[in-house]
């Protein structure tokens, strides 16, 4: 680059030179225009599948649509009965009573697999840190060996475990003394009724996001604590009432949350022991020079490093948490009795609903009509939280920018 | 203790009466690499408060050297020490020593910017708060005091709260050598301080490690003869691993014992 602007310096003005070039000194040869065409092809591939996906999905979810309305954000799903009069609504026919209403699936969709990453992220991160300072560099293969193994265990297997071994034991000792202890608080928010903390919630929340943009500085780290403190309590306000009360069954919400935390860890902790491992050790030496230890060099300078990282694969263990259908299907099951009263309960999400449903109503069109919309549901979730995600990643990516091709 | 830590390297406090400045002593020094040795058993008595030069060509164990004095050969396996590195007296690498104490007093800048992937102002301030040598209230003062130091507040006086990696690679560099300096050390590493520097600023800095060779031990890595020549007291000369000569930088450069050394000083090696 700089020897050909030294050469053009150099040059005196005069006559423009032919336009003559060799073929050498062309920019685009036959090779480059044949390598980015088959690029383009291969390219477009994801693309073009992922829009056939959709459309198919959309055209074959249209009945059930135009049938249910607004009706799927209801809180009963039944397949009808199958020997009664067709019910028939806006020209469409399907099973006498049928009803396709779909919020308790989508929220135990969303519900489960924030669980399973809210626990599964820091037990990773934390996990790796841990494992990459106090385990000798030569038994870390090893380690890393059987991350790799244990996210290959098929999900049935965790599925049969978590419903036969895991569901019992959270039956008899974990969930009740969860449900005993978060119970035993009722002071801590009597006033606060649910609907109240959810305002709140949302208050601090827009609070939180306007004073991190607006405020700079010293006040900036202080109104930021504060809105943290607030935001934990209007959290602990809406969600505490969901870990008090009853403990009915072996398969409830906390116990499928749990179990896919479990398949979800090795996903997260196996990128991560990667990600930590190509943090430059120029960058570590730096805080060691100066007398930090190990655990302070992890904070200050390696968890940085992976936090975009971390973030983008906190996102495909999200995705996979959110299509998890077989370990799913056995453990919370299918049942439709509404939103669960509280974590304990029994439920269903999106994809347990579709595999448990399927095979009963094949007969009848507007049936699998419905669940082919309960998979368009599942898909734009997790297409929009990929896209928040990566929003999110930007932002972070933004202001504290990764030493990528910057020094000296 | 917070009057200590912001006030021993400023430009203008006063030397402290009671400071005990290190000499740094290396006694037949071998490191290994596996089965490489990178050093052949260097001996050097680095006067305190005095600005020692250490010179030669790519690659001939200058960054080797200077990482055996505060131990950062640790951290690297393969790495193996043997002789003896003494600082203000005391065995580095002897039984009971603390490398987190000793990396305090023996502050090093690496040849490549590395900066912590935090705030500026943390920049300066993580290490001090870490070691408890400064208190929160202490710390915009700290930040400022050694920004100053280095020549980079101005630069950076608005945007301390934000990312170092916009700064351009000599600034980095600078908040490096503030950050080290923050920590008030007793010795100073510094490999290759000004390579990414201006002719300005480089005079700045040179200026500055004069400064501060007034109660602290420095070791400086170049490859500019005409700085070493500038601020070296000393000068030392290594070729492949070992050391071909040891002098005074007058001597040194206007008289050199050693062929090579000739040879190197006039242009001819390196
Ligand atoms: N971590 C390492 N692993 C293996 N070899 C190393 C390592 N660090 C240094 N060496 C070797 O030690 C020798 C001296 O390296 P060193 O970095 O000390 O050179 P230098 O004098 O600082 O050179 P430069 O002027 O280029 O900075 C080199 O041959 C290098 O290959
Ligand atoms: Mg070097």
């Amino acid at each position: 680059m700089i020897l050909l602007r030294r050469r053009a310096e150099g040059r005196t003005p005069g006559p423009a030179p032919a336009p003559r070039a060799a073929r050498h000194e062309r920019d685009t040869t036959i090779g480059e225009a044949v390598t980015r065409a088959v690029t383009a092809v291969f390219g477009s591939v994801p693309t073009a599948l992922l829009i056939f996906i959709l459309a198919v999905m959309v055209v074959t979810a249209v009945p059930a649509i135009l049938f249910t309305g607004t009706g799927f954000f209801g809180t009963y799903f039944s397949p009808g009965n199958y020997y009664l009069a067709p019910t028939v609504h806006n020209g469409i026919s399907a099973s006498h009573g049928a009803v396709f209403g779909f919020l308790p699936e989508m929220l135990g969709t969303l519900v489960t697999s924030a669980i399973a990453l809210g626990l599964a992220v820091p037990i990773s991160v934390g996990g790796v840190l841990t494992l990459t300072e106090w385990v000798p560099r030569w038994a870390q293969g090893g380690v890393g060996l059987l991350l790799e193994l244990l996210a290959g265990v098929p999900s049935v297997v965790f599925g049969l475990w978590g419903v036969l071994t895991f569901g019992p034991f959270m039956l008899r000792t974990v969930s009740p003394a969860l449900t005993g202890i978060i119970g035993g608080f009722p002071w801590l928010f009597p006033w606060l009724p649910q609907g109240a903390a959810w305002v709140l919630l949302g208050a601090a929340l827009i609070a939180f996001i306007g004073i991190r943009a607006s405020v700079h500085g010293r006040l900036r780290r202080r109104a930021r604590w504060l809105s943290v403190i607030v935001l934990f309590i209007t959290l602990w306000g809406a969600v505490a009432p969901w870990f008090t009360g009853e403990v009915n069954t072996a398969g409830g919400v906390l116990t499928a949350s749990l179990v896919l935390a479990l398949m979800v860890v090795p996903i997260i902790a196996a990128t991560t022991r990667e990600l930590v491992r190509h943090v430059p050790v120029l960058a570590k030496e730096g805080s060691l020079a100066l007398g930090m230890t190990k655990h302070e060099t992890a904070r200050v300078v390696t968890l940085p490093y992976i936090s975009t990282g971390v973030l983008a694969t906190a996102l495909l263990g999200w995705g996979r948490a959110i299509g998890e259908t077989i370990a799913m299907f056995f453990i919370i099951g299918n049942i439709f009795t509404g939103i669960p009263v509280n974590i304990y309960h029994s439920g269903a999400t999106l994809s347990s609903l579709i595999a448990g449903t399927l095979d009963g109503v094949l007969q009848a069109k507007t049936d699998v009509s419905a669940l082919f919309a309960a998979g368009l549901f599942l898909l734009v979730i997790s297409l929009l939280s990929n896209l928040g995600g990566r929003l999110i990643i930007r932002r972070v990516a933004g202001d504290r920018a990764l030493p990528v091709g910057r020094g000296v | 203790m917070l009057t200590r830590a912001v006030g021993s390297i400023g430009v203008g406090s006063q030397v402290g009466a009671a400071s005990v400045p290190g000499g740094v002593a290396v006694r037949d020094l071998h490191v290994l690499y596996r089965a490489n040795e990178l050093l052949h058993g260097v001996s050097s008595t680095f006067r305190p408060n005095a600005v020692s030069a250490i010179v030669g060509p790519t690659g001939c164990g200058k960054t080797t050297l200077l990482r055996s004095i505060n131990r950062m050969h640790d951290s690297t396996p393969g790495m193996r020490v043997t002789g003896s590195v003494t600082v203000g007296g005391e065995d580095v690498y002897g039984r009971g020593v603390v490398v987190r104490g000793l990396r305090r007093k023996v502050g090093m800048l690496f040849q490549r910017a590395n900066p912590f992937p935090q705030s500026i102002a943390d920049n300066v301030s993580l290490a001090p708060l870490a070691h408890g040598t400064v208190s929160r209230h202490g710390v915009s003062a700290l930040v400022e005091e050694h920004l100053r130091l280095v020549g980079l507040w101005d630069a950076v006086k608005d945007r301390l709260d934000r990312s170092p990696f916009h700064l351009s690679g000599g600034q980095q560099q600078l908040l490096c050598l503030a950050r080290t300096l923050a920590l008030s050390p007793e010795v100073l590493l510094l490999d290759e301080p000004t390579s990414a520097l201006d002719p300005d600023t480089t005079e700045h800095i040179e200026g500055l490690i004069k400064q501060l060779s007034a109660r602290v031990t420095v070791l400086v890595v170049t490859h500019n003869l005409a700085q070493a020549n500038r601020i070296a007291d000393d000068v030392l000369f290594l070729m492949a691993g070992s050391v071909v000569e040891f002098a005074p930088a007058q001597t040194f450069f206007q008289n050199p014992a050693d062929e090579r050394s000739r040879a190197y000083v006039s242009g001819r090696i390196g």
